[in-house]
């Protein structure tokens, strides 16, 4: 029996354990590699018990261990940070209570340390697999913490101290099985209901908890990760010219809405800009420049101030439409947050943010968050000039936009024979717009193709090899092209990286984009315009042709679905009831209660503003309630009701028993403190009965009383018919 | 840190230290998460408040379905130890019952009997032992289940009473043959009468017809004529206890002289009744009307164990002895708790004294 407890709380303790390095394994911050430090501990475990109670040294290294740790305490707090540091300390106080033998105290330790684990994950930041490890560990929490219990118990009784169990017909301990096995289905019932009704009340408790304004304790962002991790498919550089192939990686990363809109969709053009970059040199492109000094005359964006950090806003131009929309966003790039073009505003849950103070104010960058994904809500202006209204735009550019910025924005490294080759394309075109737009429809044309098998390009010269020769790649490529030819035209051109497109879910309402939409494109300055989009790639075929694929795409949405559910359910969650409005509700509900009563002190005020006739019911309602509940209470008391643990058989008896008394009573025997056979004898002795009902009755109560017969209804209706025909 | 008690319907919940210890980490992450705002430690702080409010709910489910059945032997003598069995049956179709401790509700913490496992449909037996140390009728000692499934936070003690009796009589303690003749001279004995007893009552010549056995042959020798022995009646046989058992106020050791007089009364009587005397008992309110046998032992210990001291107002039970019908030839022993009354004649006997009855 012993055993069977021991390896219970063992496999118990050790999914307990594995499930807090789980935890800290969904941060972004530590990813799956912390997992290799849980596994060894789990290795050290029977190591450790094993070393420990057979070597006297062993305790002696070990506590030199302990206290050289803790001297280097310090140390690790300067290394990597407090929170770090104590997860640290955590897990070193698993591994010497898991290198030594345990006692119950030992467990419940270990336990804590465990949960400590996991407080500490959820200030991490991790994503939306701690859902799942938060259930696992309740499971073995559960497991766990039983079988440490009945372990502990089984040692203090001892095994003289456990009862022998028969089967219910049985009198005598025949069949004895000397307290049957701790694991078996009717266990494995018992606990999964309290599983199941502990995520339930998990949930409701979540739910109904009352919150607070975060901060009563001074620092409300104590647990808030230190840096806004990044783990994303868009970077700050991008790097031209290396060869191979790009796998085609359809996860899901990003969710749109556009909540204003009827039936959802957007018409217009879905590029998500997160980030440009402005200077290209020996095959990178980089942004080294911004804000701009471009003095055209169009309305600046002015950054507005706003209380709430996690909200930003500026002053719309008042040139375009804007457009409102509600973004899911998984890997959260270091650039800015991917939206349509011109936010105007932007609120995002869970995240510290700010304008891009470089990036000429279009940007959002997030500060820091509280989790590995995001959600906010953004409003775009949209300003879309046409095609002849960029055609007049002015040209001089020289005069408007600043020396360096120019230069910076015209700067290109292309050979001689590209930039004829793009002098050559514009021939003929008389506008900037329209040398664009040429270049771009020859880009796209079919001199050229795309592929995600890139060829290897010469670093210094990657765009003319790939003009001249490769004449096939990826977006990067392509926008690289375009943005240096026409460079070379003088025309102001910078690289922007965001995601192109998105796919229309009709379940969800919404755009679904997925990582290899991560796009390159081209945005041209225009006087009196700004930045036009460009995109010389041509259209990728993303159509996804096995059904190995498309069976990956669904499993893949609907993973999406649910982290979007557990981030707006959980993460997201800004239900629930406020304590601080208590203050607001008293005063208003006090308000509301005594108006009535000291308003008829005056003339109660006008018709519209009287209270109503529930106001003047609150106050006696409530003293009403009261005092019900305080009578309630008191004859609840007076009236304790029998601890006895009776079968339905012996309180059919018991209701027997008292009909018999109440026939004694009237006939003057006094039944108090008699037993069943002295009743009846008093009975005959008062020559009531001689044999009979009365007899029956009692036989049939002592019998039944003492578990020696069962009682049923039919058979106590029968008797108690018996003893009122008695005389 | 105290331990607290909370009782609804004979339920009692003990908070241990492992479950005021849970609910202090409780409070401090219900405040980490007051401080952060974050929603993850508000579902942290769910799952542990639901482990508590589920500890105080299934712990109580735990113990449903249960029947407890003491089985205590009927009658047991004073200062005799009983072994007590006690029998937990779980009558639920298909949830076990889960960490099961049994103990003595006056012995609360000191488990008695332990069952890790109760299966649905059957029992768990746990033994006993039990001391009585008065006579009397008492209930079994009641028994508290107690139980902390499921997570050791919490304490539930479901406190059984069993309604069942369990009469303790008077010890008997064994009495020399000198005593019982004491008795005989101590009690009112009645004029002999001729009977077929064995005792001697005269001597007469033979009729015919007289038994042959009967004829004493050494008197007869020297009579040179046949004499039969005539033996008395058996009424001699007949020993009726009367026991003044009202109260004395004022009378210093009364309850124990009480007993003592119960024990003497007791003893003898059982050793007469095994003798195949007939025994009955008189106090100022009862009467056991004399029997013999095994039976009429029973109803004189039963008697005995449930006779309290009476009201000083009722008659004097000595004087009652004269009511009784005189027919029977019985031997009157009249015992008394008040040592003032001891020797006191009454007719041709006395009151009995303690010291006059010798035990083995």
């Amino acid at each position: 029996m012993r055993r069977s407890v021991d390896r219970l709380l063992s496999v118990s303790t050790a999914a307990l354990l594995l499930s807090s390095f789980l935890a800290l394994a969904s941060a972004p911050t530590l990813g799956a590699d912390i997992m290799t430090v849980g596994l060894l501990l789990l290795a050290l475990w029977p190591l450790g018990e094993y070393m420990d109670g057979r070597f006297t040294w062993y305790r002696y290294a070990t506590n030199g261990a302990t206290a050289l740790f803790s001297v280097s305490l310090p140390m690790w707090v300067g290394l990597f940070g407090l929170l770090t540091a104590v997860i640290i300390l955590i897990i070193f106080i698993q591994a010497h209570k898991l290198a030594h033998r345990k006692e119950r105290k030992d467990f419940y330790q270990l336990f804590f340390m465990c949960f400590l684990l996991v407080v500490a994950a959820c200030g991490l930041g991790p994503d939306a697999s701690i859902g799942l490890v938060m259930l696992f560990a309740l499971v073995s929490a559960v497991w766990a913490l039983l079988a440490l219990q009945v372990r502990t118990e089984i040692s203090q009784v001892g095994p003289s101290g456990l009862a022998d169990v028969i089967p219910l017909s049985e009198r005598e301990p025949e069949a004895v099985s000397h307290s049957a096995r701790l694991l078996d289905w009717g266990t494995v019932r018992s606990v999964s209901v309290v599983c199941i009704a502990s995520v339930v009340l998990t949930a409701g408790f979540f739910f109904g908890t009352p919150r607070m304004e975060a901060g009563i304790l001074g620092r409300s962002n104590l647990l808030a990760a230190d840096e806004a991790a990044t783990q994303t498919g868009l970077s700050d550089t991008v790097e031209i010219g290396q060869g191979g192939r790009i796998a085609a990686d359809h996860t899901p990363v990003m969710r749109v809405e556009f909540p204003d809109n009827p039936d959802g969709r957007y018409d217009g053009a879905l590029y998500w800009r997160s980030n440009t970059m402005d200077t290209f040199t020996a095959g990178v492109w980089e942004r080294l420049g911004g804000p701009y000094g471009i003095h055209d005359g169009r309305p600046r964006a002015v950054p507005l101030a706003t209380n709430d950090p996690s909200a930003v806003a500026r002053e719309p131009t008042g040139k375009g439409q804007q457009v409102r929309q509600s973004i899911y966003l998984e890997d959260v790039p270091s650039g800015g947050l991917p939206c349509l073009p011109s936010p105007l505003r932007l609120e995002c849950d869970g995240a510290t943010v700010n304008w891009d103070p470089v990036q000429d104010g279009h940007f959002v960058r997030v500060e820091r968050r509280k989790s590995a994904s995001i959600g906010y809500q953004v409003v775009s202006e949209i300003v879309n000039p046409t095609p002849e209204q960029l055609r007049g735009a002015r040209t001089n550019y020289d005069r408007v936009i600043s020396g360096r910025d120019y230069f910076l924005l015209t700067r290109h490294t292309l050979e001689q024979r590209t930039v004829r080759l793009a002098q050559q394309l514009a021939e003929g075109q008389d506008t900037p717009y329209d040398k664009a737009r040429a270049l771009e429809a020859w880009l796209g044309s079919d001199a050229f193709s795309y592929t995600l098998d890139t060829p290897s390009l010469p670093r210094h010269s990657p765009i003319d090899a790939f003009l001249f020769e490769a004449r096939r790649g990826h977006c990067e490529l392509f926008a690289s092209a375009l943005a240096l030819m026409l460079r070379s035209l003088g025309i102001p051109t910078r690289v922007v990286s965001g995601y192109r497109g998105g796919e229309w879910s009709e379940t969800d309402r919404a755009y679904i984009v997925s990582r290899d939409m991560a796009h390159l494109w081209v945005e041209a300055y225009f006087l009196d315009y700004g930045w036009v989009t460009f995109d010389p790639s041509p259209q990728s075929g993303s159509g996804f042709g096995s059904l190995l694929e498309r069976a990956q795409l669904a499993v893949s949405r609907l993973g999406l679905r649910l982290r979007i559910a557990w981030y707006s359910g959980v993460i997201g969650y800004k239900g629930g009831f406020n304590l601080g409005r208590i203050k607001d509700l008293g005063g208003g509900f006090l308000t509301w209660v005594f108006t009535p009563y000291t308003g008829l002190l005056d003339d109660g005020g006008p018709m519209d503003k009287r209270p109503g006739f529930l106001s003047f019911l609150a106050l006696p309602g409530m003293v009403a309630s009261v005092v019900l509940a305080l009578v309630y209470v008191r004859l609840k008391r007076k009236s304790p009701r029998s601890s006895n643990v009776l079968t339905d058989t012996q309180k059919r008896a018991v209701h027997l028993l008292a009909r018999v008394n109440r026939l004694l009573k009237r006939r003057g025997i006094d039944s108090r403190g008699k037993t069943a056979g002295e009743l009846l004898l008093a009975a005959r002795n008062a020559h009531l009965e001689e044999s009979g009902p009365l007899t029956e009755a009692l036989h049939t109560y002592n019998e039944a009383r003492f578990g020696k017969r069962p009682l049923d209804k039919v058979r106590l209706k029968q008797l108690m018919k018996g003893i009122r025909a008695v005389r | 840190m105290t331990p607290m008690n909370l009782r609804i319907r004979g339920i009692t919940w003990h908070l241990p230290r492992a479950g005021q210890v849970f609910i202090i980490i409780t409070l401090i992450v219900l405040l980490a998460a007051w401080n952060s705002g974050m929603n993850l430690l508000y579902l942290l702080v769910g799952a542990l408040i639901s482990f508590l409010l589920l500890s105080v709910f299934f712990s109580a489910r735990n113990l449903r379905g249960l029947n407890v059945i003491c089985e205590a032997p009927s009658a047991v003598h004073r200062g005799e130890s009983v072994g007590i069995t006690v029998r937990v049956e779980n009558h639920k179709p298909f949830l076990p019952t889960i960490s099961l401790h049994i103990e003595l509700a006056e012995q609360p913490g000191n488990s008695v009997g332990y069952m890790v496992k109760l299966p649905p449909r059957k029992a768990g037996v746990v033994r006993i032992n039990a001391l009585f140390s008065k006579r009397g009728v008492f209930p079994p000692p009641p028994i508290n289940l107690v139980t902390t499934f499921p997570f050791g936070l919490i304490e539930t003690r479901l406190r059984v009473h069993d309604s069942a009796e369990v009469v303790v009589y008077p010890r008997v303690r064994a009495v020399r043959p000198a005593a019982l003749d004491a008795t005989r001279r101590v009690g009112d004995l009645p004029r002999l009468a001729r009977g077929m007893g064995d005792d001697f009552f005269s001597l007469r010549g033979y009729l015919p017809g007289d038994d042959l056995r009967h004829v004493a042959w050494r008197i007869s020798a020297k009579t040179d004529d046949l004499v039969v022995k005539e033996m008395a009646l058996e009424t001699s046989r007949c020993v009726l206890f009367i026991f003044d058992a009202r109260a004395r106020e004022g009378l210093p050791d009364f309850e124990e002289r009480f007993e003592e007089a119960i024990e003497m009364i007791a003893s003898l009587g059982v050793t007469m009744l095994n003798r195949q005397f007939l025994v009955g008992l008189m106090t100022a309110g009862e009467h056991l009307p004399e029997d013999e046998g095994k039976t009429q032992a029973t109803r004189l210990l039963e008697t005995l164990a449930r006779l309290e001291p009476e009201p000083a107002t009722m008659l004097d039970p000595f004087s009652r002895v004269a009511l009784l019908d005189e027919s029977r030839r019985v031997i009157h022993v009249y015992i008394s708790p008040d040592p003032g009354q001891w020797g006191e004649r009454i007719g041709s006997a006395h009151v009995m004294r303690p010291e006059e009855v010798v035990y083995a």
